[in-house]
C-alpha cells in the first residue's frame, strides 16, 4: 500500500478492497451461506406468521406511554380510587343505618318487608340493653347506700330512686 | 422503468416478493455486509446484525414508500441496526461507546478473520479514533462507495457538512498513516 494507490484505487470487489486495506477476512463460501440463512429465516417467520393468523392469535400491542402519561395516569387512577371509595355505600342491601336514637323515629325510615327484621336487631335489643342498665343502676344503688350516713339515706334513697325511674 | 423500481415493485407484490428477495440478496448482501462490518468489526457479529437487518428489510419493504432509492434504505435499516448492536452491547457489558468499539476492536485483531499487518492495525486504530461523524463518512464514501448524496440519505445530514467531515478524515489518515510510511 503507498501514498499513490491509497485513497485513489479501489480493487475489484468489496471483499478485496476490504481485505486489501483493512485486513478483514471472511469464511470461504460465506455470502452463498448467509444467503440461505436468511432466506432459511424468512421462510420460518412466515410460516410462524400464517400459523398464528390462522389460529386467531393477534399479536398483543403494547403501548409504552411517556414519563408525563404515566404520572398524569397515576394521578387519575387515585383521584378516581379516592372519589370512589367517598361516595361508594358499602351498608347498600343490609338495613339501612339511622342515626336517630329516638326507635320510633327510626322505624318511620324501615320498610314494612323489613320491620320484622327491625324489631328483632333494633328494638328487642334496645329492650335488653335498656333492662340490663336498669338492674345495673338499682344494684349501684344498694351498694351506694351502705356507704352514706343515716341523715342522709332518705334524700339520697329519694335522688336515686327519681333518677333511676326517670332513665 | 429502471431495474431497481422493477425489483421494487415485485418485492412489493405478494406474489413476487421471495423471489424478487433472493435477487435482492444477489444484489446488495455483500455491500450491506461490509458497511456492518465495519460497524460492528468482528465476523459473528456482522453476521447476526446482516440477518436482522434482511429480516426486518423482508417485513418493512411493503411500507417503503420510494422517496429514497432502494440501496439507500437497506443501508439506512443496516447502520440502525449495528448501533443498535452496539447500544445492547454497551448496556450488556456496562461499557460506554468508546469501550465497546476498543473491545471490538481487540477481538478482531484476535480474530481468524483478521489478516492485517501492522499498517492495518494503524489504520484501523487511526479510523477508530476518528470522531463518530467523520469515521463513519470516511467508510461509507472510501470503502463503500457511496456518494455524498446517498451518504447524505442514510444519515440524514447535509452533503456540505459530510464533505468537509470527508476530507478532514482524509487528512488525518494521509498525515498519520502514508506520510509515516514513504
Amino acid at each position: 500500500m503507498n501514498k499513490e494507490e491509497f485513497l485513489k484505487n479501489k480493487i475489484g470487489s468489496p471483499s478485496d478492497h476490504h481485505k486489501e486495506y483493512l485486513g478483514m477476512e471472511i469464511p470461504e463460501d460465506y455470502f452463498n451461506n448467509s444467503k440461505a440463512n436468511i432466506l432459511d429465516l424468512v421462510s420460518k417467520e412466515k410460516t410462524y406468521r400464517y400459523q398464528t393468523e390462522r389460529s386467531g392469535e393477534e399479536e398483543t400491542p403494547v403501548f409504552y406511554l411517556r414519563r408525563s402519561f404515566q404520572v398524569a395516569a397515576s394521578i387519575t387512577l387515585l383521584i378516581s380510587i379516592a372519589v370512589w371509595t367517598l361516595f361508594s355505600n358499602p351498608s347498600e342491601g343490609t338495613m339501612p343505618e339511622i342515626a336517630s336514637d329516638d326507635i320510633l323515629i327510626e322505624s318511620l325510615f324501615v320498610e314494612d318487608i323489613d320491620m320484622n327484621q327491625f324489631i328483632s336487631d333494633v328494638v328487642v335489643e334496645e329492650i335488653m340493653v335498656e333492662a340490663e342498665k336498669s338492674e345495673q343502676n338499682l344494684e349501684n344503688m344498694f351498694i351506694n347506700s351502705l356507704f352514706v350516713e343515716d341523715s342522709l339515706i332518705d334524700s339520697y334513697t329519694k335522688k336515686s330512686l327519681i333518677d333511676n325511674v326517670i332513665l | 422503468m429502471n431495474s431497481e423500481t422493477k425489483l421494487l415493485k415485485r418485492l412489493q407484490s405478494s406474489r413476487h416478493k421471495d423471489r424478487a428477495f433472493s435477487e435482492l440478496l444477489d444484489i446488495y448482501q455483500e455491500r450491506i455486509y461490509w458497511h456492518i462490518r465495519k460497524i460492528v468489526l468482528t465476523h459473528d457479529n456482522a453476521n447476526d446484525v446482516l440477518q436482522n437487518t434482511f429480516i426486518r428489510v423482508y417485513k418493512s419493504i411493503g411500507n417503503f414508500e420510494g422517496k429514497s432509492s432502494l440501496l439507500t434504505w437497506i443501508f439506512r435499516i443496516g447502520y440502525n441496526e449495528s448501533l443498535r448492536f452496539i447500544e445492547k452491547e454497551k448496556k450488556r457489558k456496562h461499557q460506554s461507546i468508546d469501550d465497546v468499539s476498543s473491545h471490538q476492536l481487540a477481538s478482531l485483531k484476535q480474530s481468524e478473520y483478521f489478516d492485517g499487518d501492522k499498517l492495518h492495525e494503524k489504520l484501523l486504530n487511526i479510523v477508530e479514533g476518528m470522531s463518530e461523524k467523520q469515521r463513519r463518512v470516511f467508510q461509507m464514501k472510501y470503502f463503500d462507495d457511496l456518494s455524498f448524496r446517498e451518504i447524505s440519505e442514510v444519515l440524514g445530514i447535509g452533503e456540505s457538512t459530510l464533505k468537509s467531515s470527508y476530507y478532514s478524515a482524509v487528512k488525518i489518515i494521509e498525515e498519520k498513516v502514508l506520510i509515516e510510511t514513504n
